[in-house]
């Protein structure tokens, strides 16, 4: 038979590609090298986070499924940046590794229209210019009228631990060897990158008394629109750090760290760096933060983030014996560093879809990327195109200020990767327009034209959106007039004098009042409103002008952002563009003036003439 | 919007119309060469670059046009960013015309004005206030105004804008590190956060009121001499000027029409205005003159009011003079020499009146503006009324046009935005919101950002062949 979309690899890019594409009614396959290994976290055991966490509450919007697992496997929930505005709130969950990979497991086996096969790929199968499915290593083919591509860093995987070698992807699983070469035969460019992992330690091993708790917000917040409640029970994190023994123990050893020796040819992430690393750039930094994270509510394992590394196992001891708190912690597992190959995703569509072969999507780490979050968005993406793209339907691509997912995939394709990318709120240019309060009402609509939500569950996630807009209206609507009255009133319930009609609206645009403090003037102004509801509702009450500001502006960018570039408009010998402009232009085929300028090399003097040359194609004054 | 016509080749005299020693023309474009080569075909192979060679054109039929000197300046070293033909001819017009057509013919299309610049801008030869400075320079009306253009031209004000730049883009690294590095770096913004924004908004601010001495440099000013009939009005306009331009007699009224004239004070091109003398009047025609003399004053960036000294400061003159409130203005009390004894010091060294000084009203200063010296007295008050802010910026880099003065006003209350919204405890996304603003707004000074309209209506400010 063949498959409308086969789904090669099952981490966090293949759950949610393999999952959008059946959801949309695709005969969908999921390839992968080992079932129980399916939603497995091989870094931390955490989801979100700073713009990871945006990133989480997108893909559940475009009815993915990273929200709610993290949901269900969740142990402790907190909200970064929680002091701020709701645009730059950065929902987080460590999570219990287990059980997210079970929760994951299961909802896979529960999707209707999907089939989980065990099996590794070898090589691609090729018809008249387009991909026809993939052949195993058994030498079985699987035919496929698409392929996505999500096998993260299993591509002539490679760990590291201190001058040790071993091939992997993950500790204990074997890499994906024929599939890069079958790649490079495809004529994709392929490149070399490197992550590291830092060393488990036995929960019943460290001296808490050491370290400072830190506990999850109260009440839990989830991912998804569609979890109702959480339990309040949560689990402890614990912050210890790193010190200047520390720090000369690893600079004594940094010739035995395989990125130093030479040993480790692939770049690593600057954001996310190992701790020899750290201590190398910032040398005049006294200590580092670790953080202690519980593997799970079972679990004896403490992953401690912040301490990557791919030193030798005894160096790992010596640190560990130099930290008060971790002196006598036993380790199950030293921290090692994975090198990989990936493939440079200039070479992709805004859909995913490898350029020059048709048919073809690659998603997650495979694309140069880190972190769960930033796979599964590129995940959901490439399995909706691909399902799309089964059924020769259009593209489904979103705009930069429209959700960061957006601005992870144009960044990807149009401009270069020096390293592993990782999303920050600094890569969007709309950042007050992309906040988590904003999330529903942006995506879900594209999800239930994608059929990937339920018209109920589109109208019940929408209500809440509703109740925040009724309640503005509320506000505008709303004017406490001076009488003696409420002058007393204000005066003596929030010291604040009224001295001239004004509506609700207004004053809650004062520094000194608040929803809680007009809530005592007047509680039916919030009616039924949650507490986030009420924080979300206050923001853009207060800030407007600001929101709105950064709404004028993308208005008046469109026009030009999105001037369209006919396909396969030609670059080469236009008078006055740069050879290197027009070969940019030429190999990432722009769809519109907007992309074709944040391509690198591409000079705003490239960008007069391309739209000048645009416009005489297309017969049309040029906009 | 960009024209398609940017990416042909064009053509245009750079030398004004007329007969001349010489003329030059200037062809740039991908056809530059080629057509050089047409109209000149006993031209090295290949031209050789940025050497001027002596040889003859012709016209397409072959008949000869003129012998001249032809310069190739190839993309590399050319100003526009495309090769770049220069051809220096005997300045004969019809010689020009002919030299024109023929290159016409090789496929160049003649430019429109300011495409040369353009080309030079957006080849990034040059920003965009350098381009301005190009204009401004072939504008300027004065020595200090030059100065100037040539000063921005270089590139000081750009080099200027780009420190601020720098520090915005510092304050906002800062800002985006406390919201996506939280978890590292702490929540609370870096305090050199506020220390780039206040010096970004101080030197933006210092820079925005380089505008007044600018503006002046660029635009000059203009200013009347207003008064009732007979206070000398016409002989102070020609003691200004150092020339007897305007008429003078005893007889009130002489002034009919106003008369203008340009003088150079502090290197800021003054237009001075003489004006008819205010009064009511049946006489038609210079009831006309009292009229455009009132408009005059409407008009005028500063005011000299004249008043005869011995005739005393009347009702009319308090009326006419309130009428000019809040604008630059210099109460002259003329004809001193009728006061008697010590005119002569007075004409050579003008005193301000004290309250004192009988009917005379608060400020006015005693002139004789038949003196030997009244013309240099009455310049340097004028300088000192309206062209004192350029004599203490003319060293450093001045804003030259409205546009500069308005984005960099706007880039500094932005950053004062930034400022306040990081003091006043708002979460640093909106303080970067700022930040960005500030931002964005030197990016369309400097013409990164500037919008095709605002582009195409600038560039059309230039003379044609520049």
């Amino acid at each position: 038979m063949t498959w409308d979309v086969l789904v090669v690899g099952g981490g966090h890019a293949g759950i949610e590609a393999a999952r959008a594409a059946a959801g949309m009614g695709c005969r969908t396959a999921l390839l992968t090298g080992d079932v129980r290994a399916i939603g497995r976290m091989s870094c931390n055991p955490a989801i979100g986070g700073l713009a990871k966490g945006q990133l989480v509450r997108e893909i559940d919007a475009l009815g993915g499924a990273m929200g709610e697992l993290a949901d269900g496997a969740g142990i402790q929930f907190r909200i970064l940046n929680r002091s701020r505005g709701p645009a730059v709130w950065g929902p987080r969950a460590q999570c219990d590794r287990a059980l997210y990979a079970r929760l994951a497991r299961e909802r896979l086996e529960a999707t209707e229209r999907l089939a989980i096969v065990e099996g590794m790929a070898e090589s691609l199968l090729e018809e008249s210019g387009r991909v026809a499915g993939v052949i195993e290593e058994s030498g079985e083919r699987l035919f496929a009228r698409t392929v996505v591509i999500t096998t993260g860093t299993f591509l002539n995987g490679l760990m590291h631990t201190g001058e040790r070698r071993t091939e992997g992807g993950r500790v204990g699983e074997a890499p994906a060897r024929g599939l890069s070469s079958a790649l490079a035969r495809a004529g994709l460019r392929l490149g070399r990158f490197k992550t590291g992992t830092p060393p488990r330690l036995h929960r019943d091993t460290i001296d808490y008394d050491a370290c400072t708790p830190q506990e999850g917000d109260d009440p839990p917040a989830p991912f998804s629109f569609r979890t109702k409640s959480l339990p309040r029970r949560q689990a402890l994190c614990w912050l210890t750090s790193t010190n200047a023994r520390v720090h000369a123990l690893i600079r004594e050893n940094l010739h035995r760290s395989p990125m130093y020796s030479g040993q480790i040819r692939g770049t690593g992430p600057r954001y996310c760096p190992s701790v020899e690393d750290k201590i190398v750039r910032f040398a005049d930094k006294e200590r580092h933060t670790l953080f202690l994270e519980p593997d799970g509510w079972d679990s004896e394992e403490i992953y401690v983030n912040g301490l990557s590394t791919s030193l030798p196992e005894d160096v790992q001891r010596g640190i560990l014996a130099a930290i008060p708190a971790l002196s006598r912690a036993r380790m199950i597992r030293p921290g090692y560093a994975v090198e990989y190959d990936f493939v440079f995703p200039d070479q992709l569509a805004l859909t995913l879809e490898a350029l020059d072969l048709p048919g073809l999507f690659l998603a997650g780490q495979i694309n140069g990327t880190s972190g769960y979050e930033e796979a599964a968005a590129q995940g959901i993406l490439a399995g909706i195109n691909a399902a799309l793209a089964a059924r020769n339907e259009p593209g489904f691509v979103l705009d930069r200020s429209e959700a960061y997912a957006a601005v992870l995939v144009d960044d990807l394709t149009k401009k270069g990767l020096e390293e592993p990318y990782r999303l920050f709120t600094a890569r969007a240019e709309y950042r007050l327009l992309l906040g988590v309060d904003t999330v529903v009402p942006r995506l879900l609509p594209h999800a239930r034209r994608l059929g990937l939500v339920s018209e109920g569950e589109y109208a019940e996630a929408m209500r809440s959106e509703e109740r925040i807009r009724d309640a503005e209206r509320g506000l505008r609507e709303r004017t406490f007039t001076p009488s003696l009255e409420n002058r007393r009133l204000f005066e003596e319930t929030v010291g604040v004098d009224l001295a001239a009609p004004t509506t609700a609206f207004k004053l809650l645009q004062r520094n000194d009042l608040s929803v809680e403090s007009m809530a005592l003037i007047s509680p039916e102004l919030f009616g039924t409103l949650s507490d986030e509801e009420r924080r979300i509702l206050e923001n853009r009450v207060r800030y407007e002008g600001y929101i709105r500001r950064e709404q004028e502006r993308l208005d008046k960018l469109r026009p030009f952002e999105s001037r369209p570039i006919p396909a396969g408009f030609r670059y080469a010998g236009l008078p006055g563009l740069s050879t290197e402009a027009a070969e940019q232009c030429t190999r990432r085929r722009p769809r519109t003036l907007g992309e074709a300028a944040r391509i690198p090399g591409v000079t705003p003097a490239a960008i007069a003439i391309i739209s000048a040359h645009v416009a005489r194609a297309e017969g049309s004054p040029p906009g | 919007m960009v024209d398609s016509a940017v990416l042909d080749t064009i053509v245009a005299p750079a030398t004004p119309a007329g007969r001349s020693a010489l003329a030059v023309l200037r062809i740039t474009g991908c056809l530059a060469a080629s057509i050089a080569r047409r109209l000149a075909p006993r031209l090295p192979d290949p031209i050789p670059a940025r050497r001027p060679i002596v040889a003859v054109l012709h016209a397409d039929d072959g008949a000869a046009i003129d012998e001249a000197v032809v310069t190739l300046f190839p993309t590399a070293s050319s100003p526009t960013g495309e090769d770049l033909v220069e051809i220096s001819m005997h300045g004969s017009p019809v010689a020009l015309s002919r030299l024109l057509d023929a290159a016409m013919a090789g496929g160049a299309r003649p430019a429109r004005p300011g495409e040369f610049t353009e080309r030079a801008f957006r080849s990034g030869r040059i920003d965009l206030v350098r381009a301005e400075a190009v204009r401004d320079l072939i504008e300027s009306r004065t020595p200090a105004a030059a100065l100037a253009s040539a000063r921005r031209l270089a590139g000081a004000l750009s080099a200027r804008v780009s420190r601020v730049r720098e520090r915005l883009l510092s304050a906002a690294a800062g800002l985006t590190a406390s919201i996506d590095f939280a978890d590292d770096v702490g929540e609370a913004p870096p305090p050199e956060v506020a220390a780039e924004l206040r010096e970004a908004a101080d030197a933006l601010d210092r820079l925005a009121s380089t505008w007044r001495a600018g503006r002046l440099l660029s635009h000059g000013c203009r200013v009347a001499i207003l008064g009732r009939p007979n206070a000398g009005k016409s002989t102070l306009f020609n003691a200004l000027l150092g020339r007897d331009r305007a008429i003078v007699t005893e007889v009130p009224g002489t002034t009919r029409d106003t008369l203008e004239a340009e003088v150079d004070l502090g290197g800021v091109a003054v237009t001075l205005v003489d004006t008819a003398g205010l009064r009511a009047t049946e006489d038609r025609i210079e009831s006309i003159g009292v009229s455009r003399a009132h408009a005059e004053g409407e008009r005028a960036d500063a005011v000299f009011y004249v008043f005869d000294v011995a005739g005393g400061f009347a009702e009319e003159d308090a009326d006419a003079l309130a009428r000019l409130e809040g604008r630059p203005r210099l109460l002259v009390a003329n004809k001193a020499d009728r006061l008697g004894a010590g005119a002569d010091r007075l004409a050579a060294d003008a005193d301000r009146l004290g309250s004192g000084a009988g009917a005379l009203p608060d400020g006015a200063v005693l002139v004789c503006g038949l003196h030997p010296h009244a013309g240099e007295t009455l310049r340097r008050l004028l300088t000192e009324l309206v062209a004192a802010e350029v004599s203490t910026e003319s060293a450093s880099e001045m804003l030259g046009t409205r546009r500069q003065a308005d984005l960099v006003a706007r880039a500094r209350d932005a950053a004062r935005d930034a400022l306040v919204a990081l003091g006043n405890g708002t979460s640093p996304e909106y303080a970067a919101t700022h930040c960005d603003a500030a931002l964005s707004a030197l990016a369309d000074l400097v013409g990164e950002t500037t919008s095709e309209d605002v582009l195409r209506h600038l560039f059309a400010t230039f003379c044609i062949g520049k």
